[in-house]
């Protein structure tokens, strides 16, 4: 905060001359294309909310307040104006129609062309289309901005990641993750940086799911455009299946230098967690729970003919009475967080050369304690003009993230390797953080960390990015133009890691340190063509290139275990004793790819236009039978409303018809899977000598090829009313066919899956965009931006080496859901159905759906799906005179989701909520365990302790075989029931942000707009599922905060 | 004009350059991780680093992420509840736990353990599988007869010890011993009893053909491959596998062959588990700091500072002693199956004193005794560098007894059964029907060998697994619960091909 109100001092001082300066009058008179005077053009001082409007004739007048004023002339479906006053006291304009927005650019790769002629299915959001956020990576700023556009927050974590998919994740096996393209350069690697902590012993792994785009400012960005059908995508070829996103970042605009400053002051709340039992209602459900486990272990009545015994509580009534709340670990471990932002730019130049430099600071203190996230990072994009025919750019952006991190999300093992949100749910409630002696306390399970010795963790990650786009561009012809576009994207990690002696880890009490380094790099080079050329009633252009592109990763890391001191931490690991349980590691792949690329574009009386693209792939990673792949696509367009016949249709004032078709390839599935390989890895105490064995770990397959996307889209366009109202409705049935799927061999064959191309998945979708002004006033305006779509993704020819189960339909969905429907719990005698005689009381009821008398695979049934079936955005936003609120939601609808995120939730084999808290050493559980059913609790909802002698014969327990790896909650789930499952449907209120400029340019000259905002984010969640957040995939999801912003954007 | 000529010949040279790049040299695919079939079963050190990834398996040690389809399974003698050796000892009377509840209450069916970590033992068959691939690849290698014959020996010992691990929990498996079948991909059937069991036996015969530099005895004088497989512990597999069968005259010739192999008893019980390779010892599994024993960390109780075990001589043998995690206890019901003076009750605790230096006896909190067997531990833990005992000799007399007894009667058998009695310093037997000494010998084979894993083996043989279970209470469990289920996993991937074991749901 001091660093704001100095530079704020340091500006009113600076501007203190300029105060004093005289106001102009000026006038003059507005004409449009056809030289007629325009009445209600709003003429503004730029930067302020003075202004008048044109008289019928078309004449204004308007006091300026010095010849430095710039007067915006602006009119619905004209050109804005901008002039300069200068020493003029007369100034008259003609305004130019605009084909508003149709003329909007849109970047296609490889190029750009007018939105008005676009064929396939392309999203656009502008900068200044994204909301207000604290975000730190533009992809946590696109939820519900673009139809088709799936994203999922992965976890709240700072700078955390997103799940990403566009128009559905048809590749069971392989990434769905979209190609970026950020200025040009296709990112081939584009993999999280941080390395993941060596988890053999510590189990948590997880947690740091970050963005690798946390290294691009926000700031710096002008635009984003989303191709997703593949007759536009086929341009990228092998790497382009599940689309691409093209990210342009601002250039510097000549004429006066333009500094814009702006600053930001977050204050994170945490939202609601779980709830846990605090001492009290721990000690009693333990009493409760064990006594019914006690029953049950002897076979005492209602669980058998057991005579009743003695039975002494664990805990005394006089304990429970003392016990209090305890200790709330998970409040010990948050905090009120907050996010400083700083972003200052530069735009400016001279007719030959223009600049655009910025320089951003982002600070999170976040909502968990020790965990924090600090950006800095800056850009410089040139270009120079050098000589009529050639110029040259450069975008130059370099950045370093600083972090400590606290462990959350998923880990690898059970309870001996929970992270700290995990420790937190689990540890007693019973004892405080420290014993008498200082030390920290155990639960009762003493492989579980004491929560707040996490806090004494040391996990530092530095990250740095330098990423260097230069390009070339020479004009040959008048018609033909050469780019020569580099790219050295360079990403480095350093992660440094103490697990100090005093956090009293279990497994190793003498402390351990970790450090490692990660490198990727992208290179690329690139060299392109374009011809265009305009005939007397046709356009055509012609793009065609070639491209080199290399991609190269490294890592290091070891592990030194056993220090007698934390004094040093990890700084002098040399000092670890013990030598044999260190480890040192590395890695390294490398991989290359030769690309030859064209399009054609030819548009014949500005009514149809004709697209067609393609580009051939030859790639190290293909395999030796497949190592090129050529990937064409079409596309036309009908710009119907330029037809004759539809002027006398005058309110619409758009209408196009669309239809592509075209393939793209999707290599994430290849890397190494062709190949027989030897791997080490499984180790052996022979003597003295740890040895190193080897084993055959993958069998060859040299026909194994990239997964093929053939997409068919048809869209419509609409403009009515001079495009107040706009609209665009898609259409797309995308067909992945050569699947990769790992043919699971059987389980005495020696490698235990081989991949192979097999089988073939589809998601057929709708989309729909509307875009409109419902008012639009001199003073006041009402737009709003509604996009829904849906799809289903579902297969159409499955593996045939695979026995698909009985209960699995050729066609189901991708993500469908399989198991036994359930009928509640057996409450009492007369609820037992007569083909569960074995089972016990607390026992859940599953439906025999054939009634045979016979629980078994022929009583699974489809329980759901896990795709959404409808996810939409919707934004409004409203400006009255100077204020400016938006309003912003999105969400998901009819999808489903398992009741229960944290440890202790349902279970099909231990770890049930009924047993952590009975046993001897018994763990927290949240308080839902007070609905479980026991003889003292008969109206209980939750299964009770008697284990279920029927759920061991349901087949589709942990059926990974047949439900692929479910991307919408991050794990492979063991549903094999219906009881836990929910309707997970959410609209979550993401942004309201009210803005108010401020008229500044009356008093500070200096100041050509300014603009003070206030930002609510992450308002509210409206769903009725039970669990946490219902969008959040990370298991022990990083807490939620609701962020409150103030901040500023002053222009000079 | 010549501007226009000059830039087109610009392109052209910058845009061939691009298109030159476009050759297979740079297409080549790279690999730093990996070996290839070009570059492996070359050298002796191959073949070591082939039979090591077939070691691997058996450690104590947690358990490893298996390459071959990356899934992390739990190791075979590991102390983790969903290993061979915990599964043996958790379904019988010696050890309680409570961490699995299905276990526990024998609620398990076809689809319990049927996926991941779960599944840890059955999916050991595909060692089995590897085993015919190092033994093939080896014995089609350039190396000299004995060099190739000496891992070819160990091979064969460990996958005949496997296919005896699946065969006890799962019965005869579908295991590929024919190298040509090994990427077939078509499900083939369980072989029979009889094919399964001759398997076994034959690895084990073809082994025990071999000469002395092939094959050793042992290693126990030998610190540099402890840990290596010999000729005692092929014999010692026959050993187990006809008791399991209940070929009783095989059993007793295969344990006479063992006690003229030089092993012997420790004088004193403790000792077996406290001198690293001791004579007694057929097999251990080694342990390091690199690849360390969890077995003890397993069974202190949180509170224990002090523990207490009493020896023959009622003397008391203190354990100092943290804190560990108390998931397993010998019920006292089994406890009391000790005589008192019993020298075996010199590696049980009994008894321990608390941080605050109380006295904690049997009772509430103290649920079980602890089974801790390796008295020689120090140190706060967790894990620990001393060697997991497999096979031993004691092992071998009581079964040698066993299989007399069941042929002819005690007479014979009490010169065996005795000798083991007398190292625990408890009155020898005599005068027994060959009934009495037939379950006298169980009982004395679960003082013996407890926490070795046999259990439930010897609860089986005896037709006792299932009896023993309702008499605890678990008034649920079914005979056919004395094999564990295929998952079910397989079941579905066998297209009908692989069965179900009796009793279990398909």
């Amino acid at each position: 905060m001091r660093k704001i109100l100095c530079f704020f001092i340091f500006i009113l001082i600076f501007s203190v001359p300029y105060l004093l300066s005289q106001p102009l009058e000026i006038s003059g008179k507005v004409l449009d294309e056809d030289n007629m005077g325009m009445p209600g053009v709003n003429v503004v001082i730029k930067g302020t909310t003075t202004g008048t409007a044109t008289d019928v004739d078309g004449n204004y007048r308007i006091t300026v307040p010095d010849a430095e004023s710039i007067l915006q002339f602006s009119y619905l479906g004209y050109l804005t104006e901008e002039i300069t006053v200068g020493n003029q006291t007369t100034i008259d304009i003609s305004l130019v129609p605009d084909i508003a927005r149709l003329e909007e650019v849109v970047v296609i790769g490889y190029g750009t062309i007018p939105k008005s002629d676009l064929t396939g299915a392309v999203s656009s959001v502008r900068a200044e289309d994204l909301p207000l956020s604290t975000a730190v990576s533009i992809d946590n700023l696109l939820q519900g901005k673009a139809a088709g556009l799936n994203l999922r927050v992965y976890s709240a974590q700072p700078g955390g990641s997103v799940d990403v998919n566009i128009r559905g994740a048809i590749s069971p096996n392989g990434n769905n993750a979209p190609l970026y393209v950020i200025d040009g350069v296709p990112l081939t690697d584009n993999s999280k940086i941080e390395r993941e902590i060596f988890d053999d012993d510590l189990g948590y792994y997880g947690g740091i799911e970050r963005s690798p785009l946390n290294s691009i400012n926000p700031s710096d960005i002008e635009s984003i455009d989303i191709l997703k059908d593949a007759s536009a995508t086929a341009i990228y070829g092998s790497s382009a299946a599940n689309g691409v996103i093209l990210i342009t970042t601002k250039k510097g605009t000549a004429g006066k230098a333009r500094v814009e400053y702006r600053g930001s002051y977050t204050i994170q709340t945490p939202k609601e967690y779980f709830d846990y039992l605090n001492a009290t209602e721990f000690m009693e459900q333990h009493n409760r729970l064990s006594y019914e486990k006690h029953l049950f272990d002897y076979r005492i009545a209602p669980y058998g003919s057991t005579p009743a015994d003695v039975f002494t509580p664990r805990f005394s009534q006089e304990e429970i009475d003392t016990a209090g709340e305890g200790t709330d670990w998970l409040d010990l471990l948050m905090r009120d967080g907050s996010i400083q932002e700083h972003n200052i730019s530069l735009s400016g130049g001279s007719e030959n050369t223009v600049v655009f430099a910025s320089f951003n600071y982002h600070n999170n203190k976040a909502i968990l304690d020790k965990s924090d996230f600090v950006r800095y990072s800056g850009r410089v994009n040139l270009d120079q003009k050098v000589s009529e025919r050639i110029s040259f750019k450069l975008n130059l952006n370099l950045s370093q993230i600083n972090s400590n991190n606290v462990s959350t999300g998923s880990n690898s093992g059970g309870l001996e390797k929970y992270n700290m949100l995990q420790a937190a749910y689990e540890f007693t409630p019973t004892v405080g953080i420290y014993d008498e002696e200082g030390n920290y306390t155990y639960s009762y399970d003493r492989q579980i960390m004491n929560p707040a010795a996490f806090l004494i963790v040391k996990d530092k990650i530095r990250n740095n990015r330098i990423d260097i786009i230069p390009n070339l561009e020479i004009k040959i012809l008048n018609d033909l133009r050469l780019n020569l576009v580099g790219g050295l994207d360079r990403q480095t990690s350093n992660r440094n890691f103490y697990l100090p002696v005093k956090a009293q880890r279990y497994n190793m009490p003498d402390g351990m340190a970790q450090l490692s380094t990660n490198r990727i790099d992208n290179l690329s080079s690139e060299a392109y063509l374009t011809y265009n050329k305009t005939f007397s009633n046709s356009n055509i252009t012609i793009v065609a290139g070639a491209g080199y592109y290399k991609t190269q990763n490294d890592r290091f890391y070891l592990v030194g275990r056993d220090f007698f001191t934390d004094a040093f931490e990890e700084n002098n690991v040399q000092i670890a004793s013990n030598k044999e349980t260190s480890r040192i590691d590395s890695y390294k792949s490398e991989r290359t790819k030769i690309s030859q690329f064209f399009r054609v574009n030819y548009s014949l009386m500005d009514k149809y236009i004709l697209s067609i693209v393609g580009r051939r792939d030859g790639s190290s990673i293909f395999a030796e039978n497949k190592k090129y792949g050529f990937f064409p696509g079409i596309s036309g367009a009908w710009k119907v409303s330029h037809e004759d016949f539809m002027d006398n249709i005058p309110f619409i004032s758009n209408l196009k018809l669309r239809a592509g078709y075209g393939s793209s390839g999707n290599e994430s599935v290849l890397v190494g899977n062709s190949l027989q390989l030897y791997s080490a890895g499984l180790q052996y105490l022979i003597g003295p000598t740890y040895y190193n064995g080897v084993t055959l770990a993958q069998v060859e397959n040299k026909d194994l090829s990239w997964e093929t996307d053939y997409t068919l889209n048809l869209g419509v366009d609409l403009g009515l009313w001079q495009n107040r109202f706009n609209a665009s409705f898609e259409f797309y049935n995308k067909t992945a066919k050569d699947l990769l799927d790992f043919n699971r061999l059987p389980r005495n064959n020696p490698v235990g899956r081989v991949a192979a191309n097999v089988g073939s998945t589809r998601a057929i979708g709708y989309e729909l965009t509307v875009v409109t002004k419902n008012i639009v006033g001199s003073e006041f305006t009402w737009s709003t931006d509604f996009n829904i779509s849906t799809y289903k993704a579902y297969w159409i020819e499955r593996n045939p080496e695979v026995e698909l189960a009985d209960y699995i339909a050729e066609d189901d969905e991708i993500r469908a859901i399989y198991g036994w429907e359930t009928a509640g719990i057996i409450k009492s005698e007369e609820d037992r159905p007569v083909y569960m005689p074995n089972a016990f009381l607390g026992n859940v009821i599953y439906v025999d759906q054939n009634n045979d008398s016979i629980l078994n695979i022929e009583d699974v049934v489809k329980l759901g799906n896990l795709d959404p079936k409808w996810s939409f955005g919707l934004g409004n936003t409203f400006t009255f005179k100077g204020f400016d609120l938006n309003i912003y939601l999105y969400g998901f609808l009819k999808r489903k989701a398992l009741f229960g995120y944290a440890p202790g939730g349902p279970s099909a084999t231990t770890g049930s909520t009924a047993n952590k808290i009975s046993i001897a050493n018994p763990g927290n559980v949240r308080t839902t365990v007070k609905d479980i059913w026991s003889t003292d609790n008969p109206d209980g909802i939750y299964p009770g302790v008697a284990t279920n002698p029927y759920s061991g014969n349901n087949p589709a327990t942990n059926n990974h075989l047949n439900t692929a790896f479910d991307v919408y909650s991050g794990d492979y789930y063991a549903i094999s029931t219906d009881f836990y499952l929910r309707d997970a449907s959410f609209i979550r209120l993401k942004n309201i942000s009210l803005g108010y400029t401020v008229p500044t340019g009356k008093f500070i000259k200096q100041i050509a707009s300014a603009r003070l905002y206030v930002n609510l984010e992450n308002l509210a969640v409206f769903t009725e599922y039970e669990g946490f957040d219902p969008e959040y995939a990370d298991i022990n999801p990083y807490p939620q905060a609701m962020s409150t912003t103030f901040g500023i954007d002053v222009t000079f | 004009m010549n501007n226009k000529i000059f830039n087109i010949r610009l392109i052209i040279i910058l845009v061939g350059i691009l298109l030159l790049t476009n050759c297979e040299k740079e297409l080549e695919p790279k690999f730093y991780q990996d070996l290839t079939v070009d570059n492996f079963f070359k050298t002796e050190g191959d073949f070591n680093a082939a039979l090591i990834a077939l070691y691997n398996p058996f450690t104590a040690h947690w358990g490893d992420t298996d390459p071959g389809d990356n899934i992390w399974y739990a190791a075979l003698y590991n102390a983790n509840n969903r290993t061979y050796l915990l599964r043996s000892e958790l379904t019988t009377d010696e050890l309680y736990g409570e961490d699995d509840a299905n276990l526990l209450n024998f609620t398990w069916g076809p689809s319990t353990y049927s996926y991941d970590v779960w599944s840890s033992t059955y999916a050991k068959i595909r060692f089995v599988a590897r085993a015919t691939d190092v033994i093939d690849k080896i014995s089609k290698s350039d190396a000299n007869e004995i060099v190739k014959n000496r891992y070819i020996a160990q091979a064969k010992i460990l996958r005949a010890w496997l296919m005896y691990i699946l065969y006890d929990f799962f019965g005869p498996l579908n295991v590929k011993l024919d190298p040509e079948t090994l990427s077939d991909t078509e499900p083939i059937p369980r072989l029979s009893d009889e094919e399964y069991c001759n398997a076994i036996e034959q690895d084990l015969m073809d082994v025990l053909a071999m000469d002395e530099t092939e094959l050793p005895d042992k290693y126990n004088n030998d610190a540099n491959n402890w840990g290596r497989v010999s000729r005692g512990v092929a014999r010692m597999l026959l050993l187990r596998l006809y008791m399991h069968t209940k070929q009783w005259a095989d059993a007793e010739a295969a344990g006479k062959n063992i006690m003229n192999m030089g092993y012997s008893l420790q004088p004193k019980y403790a000792d077996i588990f406290i001198t690293k390779a001791n004579n007694e010892i057929i097999y251990a599994v080694p342990c390091s700091d690199a690849s360390p024993n969890w077995y003890m960390h397993h069974l202190f109780p949180a509170g224990i500072r002090v523990g207490f075990c009493i020896d023959a001589n009622n003397d008391t043998v203190r354990i100092e002693r943290g804190a560990g995690w108390y998931m397993y206890s010998m019920p006292w019901e089994f406890y009391d199956k000790f005589s008192e003076g019993d020298d075996r009750k010199s590696t049980i605790i009994a008894k321990y004193l608390d941080r605050n230096d109380d006295t904690i006896t049997r009772g509430e909190d103290f649920i079980g005794a602890i089974p801790l067997k390796y008295t020689s531990i120090v140190g706060p833990g967790p894990e620990y560098p001393i060697d997991w005992v497999v096979f031993r000799y004691a092992e071998v007399l009581l079964s040698v007894a066993e299989a007399i007894n069941e042929q002819r009667g005690p007479d014979d058998a009490y010169q065996y059964v005795n000798q083991v009695r007398a190292r625990a310093k408890v009155p020898e037997w005599s005068g027994l029907t060959q009934e009495q000494f037939r379950d006298s010998i169980l009982d004395e084979r679960g003082r013996e060998l407890f926490s070795e894993g046999v259990r439930r083996q010897d609860l089986i043989r005896h037709g006792k697994f299932i009896q023993y279970a309702i008499d605890r209470g678990i008034t649920n469990a079914q005979s056919h619960q004395v094999l564990f289920p295929i998952p079910s996993a397989v079941i579905i991937e066998g297209e009908g091909i692989i069965e179900q074991n009796p009793g279990y749901v398909e």
